[in-house]
């Protein structure tokens, strides 16, 4: 950064002319920023094509497994991974447009970049449910295997929250939905978000409040209770999975706090500063630019990975995998395991133990 | 706007701005990041354009080229920003007339 001159205003004895004579004080002047957005426009569409790759392969994977399974019985985890995988999957079809607009300009009309904007809007925000979803299912699974717990709940129940994790997200994406634009600007053509000028600053400030809240506290809030307590309990818990069960943890938590937290905190940040009306000199609106770009694109990548550490981690996942590669989609029969298993198995649901007699493959 | 609809229309735009905009963290332009609230004089003013919320910038702005080519940044709804502004398009309408 830095590398653009930021002409800095002298009031040096030499200037006989009005425009340095009138004024004592640095005037507020246009701030240029030429070479973030040069790395922006490389940095972006690499990033966004990457995980639109990554994600639709990834999440692919998924589905094509679920749909030659053909489990019916479900638990609560595996639904949610499922929607999961779909949010993610949706979220991957719309990057390529968005570096396609990032590296052209955006060339398909209104209508369009509503439909791609909502759409990748509600994705984002199903998957983040999602993942709150899936850690609070983990905990209620493991609470559920130990002797004293409830009974099993029923996959009409995970189903009706995945509905609703939708109908939210589809809420949240109003907006996007609403206030997408094709606008042009200096000859380029981009879609974005724009909202209406009418809003008052009162406004602003109710949602960026709400935003903290909903946005930021409560998922991390919901992630870190259930995974903190799954790991209590994993680490009072005895047995061989204890220890696969907890690897899986605390690859989960390291991912999000890698991968999402710096950008939730950066956009904290900038919440604030917009909140407050707050002056930034060039450069440090620079570097916020900067900061926001490249922990976007982390919390991108987050959503790529998620098959990766969500669904591939999950033993029975590999099983069907394997039955799947090997028999062309062919399931062979109903899986003995399609339910969650009832004896105290910690790392039960997503990753029930190994059937070593279905790897034949090697 | 009403009091009740306020908080609704919050709640509706809140987690958008978690999320990343389609394409980018956010919209790098060219902006102001502020105005200048004292008046410009006219004379050191040779072109302008506006930058406004719909370009994508927070501070809605008219961007002024002075003779020595700086650009600065002023308040759109400022009466002595219109003045300089009819003069400019006058000047500028005189000249291309000149030219034809």
């Amino acid at each position: 950064m830095g590398t653009e001159p930021t002409e800095q205003i002298s009031w040096g004895p030499y200037s006989g002319d009005d425009e340095e004579t009138y004024s004592a004080e640095p005037l507020p002047e246009l701030c240029y920023k030429t070479d973030v957005q040069a790395f922006s426009r490389a940095f972006q569409p690499s990033v966004s094509l990457t995980v639109a790759a990554l994600g639709m392969a990834g999440n692919g994977l998924v589905l094509a497994t679920h749909l030659a399974a053909r489990r019916s019985a479900r638990s609560p985890t595996s639904i949610h991974l499922l929607q999961l995988a779909v949010a993610d999957l949706l979220l991957a079809l719309t990057l390529p447009f968005a570096a396609a607009g990032a590296l052209q300009g955006w060339s398909l009309g209104s209508f369009t970049c509503r439909a791609i904007s909502g759409l990748y809007s509600a994705s984002f925000h199903a998957g983040f449910l999602f993942l709150a979803c899936i850690s609070a299912d983990r905990y209620v699974a493991i609470v559920r295997a130990l002797p004293a717990g409830p009974r099993p709940s029923t996959p009409g129940r995970a189903h009706l929250v995945s509905v609703i994790v939708w109908l939210l997200s589809l809420l949240l994406a109003l907006p996007a939905l609403l206030f997408s634009r094709d606008g042009q600007r200096e000859g380029q053509r981009r879609c974005r978000l724009i909202f209406p000028e009418g809003l008052t600053q009162s406004v602003k400030g109710a949602s960026a409040v709400a935003q903290v809240i909903l946005g930021f506290a409560l998922p991390l809030g919901v992630m870190a209770a259930c995974y903190a307590l799954l790991g209590r309990t994993l680490l009072a818990a005895r047995g061989p999975e204890r220890r696969r069960a907890l690897r899986v943890v605390v690859a989960l938590v390291a991912a999000f706090v890698v991968l999402q937290l710096p950008y939730s905190l950066a956009l904290l940040l900038d919440t604030a500063d917009l909140l407050a009306a707050r002056e930034r000199s060039c450069l440090a609106s620079k570097r916020k630019d900067l900061a926001l770009l490249v922990t976007g694109g982390l919390a991108l990548a987050r959503c790529g990975l998620n098959p990766v550490l969500y669904a591939f981690l999950g033993l029975r996942f590999r099983q069907d995998l394997r039955r799947l590669l090997r028999g062309g989609g062919c399931s062979p029969g109903p899986h003995p395991r399609g339910r969650c298993p009832r004896r105290p198995r910690l790392s039960s649901c997503s990753a029930p133990t190994e059937n070593h007699s279905l790897s034949r493959d090697h | 706007m009403a009091p009740r609809v306020a908080p609704l229309l919050a709640l509706g735009l809140l987690l958008l701005w978690t999320s990343p905009a389609l394409g980018s963290a956010n919209d790098i332009e060219d902006c102001c990041l502020s105005v200048t609230q004292r008046p410009i004089p006219r004379n050191i003013v040779r072109d302008f354009r506006y930058l406004l919320i719909k370009d994508g910038c927070r501070v809605p702005a008219v961007v002024f080229t002075t003779l020595r080519g700086r650009q600065l940044c002023a308040p759109p709804d400022q009466p002595w920003v219109d003045r300089i502004i009819r003069r400019l398009q006058k000047t500028s309408a005189k000249s291309k007339r000149q030219s034809s």
